[in-house]
């Protein structure tokens, strides 16, 4: 399985277990942040590597547009928290590699 | 007269297909800004502190108060945590891009004095950037032009 197919289970299932509406776009979102794991990898060790991270996922969750009607917040916050998981696990074993 | 006929048939297959191809495309919109609009709250805060980071800057730099820039930028973020389209696009909008600025020029502050590296600010830009995209798509084509795009 390559990393694309992981972030597009990663991210279908972050937003199907949050009962978000996944996206229009959701192909968009595992293109993106499959290209950005790659940049990540690039970047591990820099000033502001958990900032970078948190902020890649937060592009994942826009390029998704991963949103839900009731607790909208908070299911977004969840959904990022769970992208970023991901792309930091990810981005770590590309860096590596 | 078959040609009369003929120019007839098109002109009222236009007439009724422009209006329905409209409201179509006004739907897809409708649907794209009730998703859009919750997914770009948690980008209102890091979006904001950077701006501040901009604006203490500038402060400590000429001395002059940036009090009322910053109760801008809170404004702006309160507006956008809000993941209502329709306050999304009355209060936010217009504030973008005085908030992209400072934030961009925040970035740069943070590239420059090390607390974040080339990689890491750039991923920050980018953030700012697809936040932009995602606020054209919740403004509409009216605010398309004016909400900004990566530097």
């Amino acid at each position: 399985m390559n990393v694309a197919d992981e972030l597009r289970d990663l991210i279908s299932e972050a937003a199907e277990s949050l009962g978000a509406s996944a996206a229009e776009s959701l192909d968009d979102a595992v293109d993106y942040a499959a290209r950005r794991a790659s940049h990540l990898a690039a970047a591990v060790g820099e000033p502001g590597y958990m900032a970078a991270l948190e902020a890649e996922a937060r592009n994942v969750a826009i390029m998704a547009a991963v949103g839900a009607s009731d607790a909208a917040s908070a299911a977004d916050e969840r959904f990022v928290r769970i992208v970023q998981g991901g792309l930091r696990v990810i981005a770590g074993v590309l860096s590596k590699a | 007269m078959k040609w009369i006929a003929a120019l007839c048939f098109v002109g009222l297959a236009v007439l009724w297909c422009v209006p329905v191809a409209s409201l179509s495309g006004c739907a897809s919109r409708q649907i794209s800004t009730s998703v859009v609009a919750p997914a770009l709250g948690s980008s209102a805060t890091p979006i904001a502190g950077w701006a501040m980071v901009e604006l203490d800057a500038a402060e400590a730099a000429d001395g002059v108060s940036r009090s009322e820039d910053r109760a801008l930028v809170y404004e702006w973020a309160d507006a956008v945590r809000s993941a209502d389209a329709a306050v999304i696009r009355s209060e936010a909008v217009p504030l973008w891009p005085y908030v992209r600025s400072w934030a961009v020029a925040g970035v740069t502050r943070l590239e420059d004095s090390g607390r974040a590296g080339p990689l890491v600010a750039d991923s920050f830009r980018e953030n700012i950037a697809v936040f932009a995209e995602g606020l054209g798509r919740v403004a509409g084509p009216v605010y398309n032009f004016d909400v900004g795009g990566s530097e």
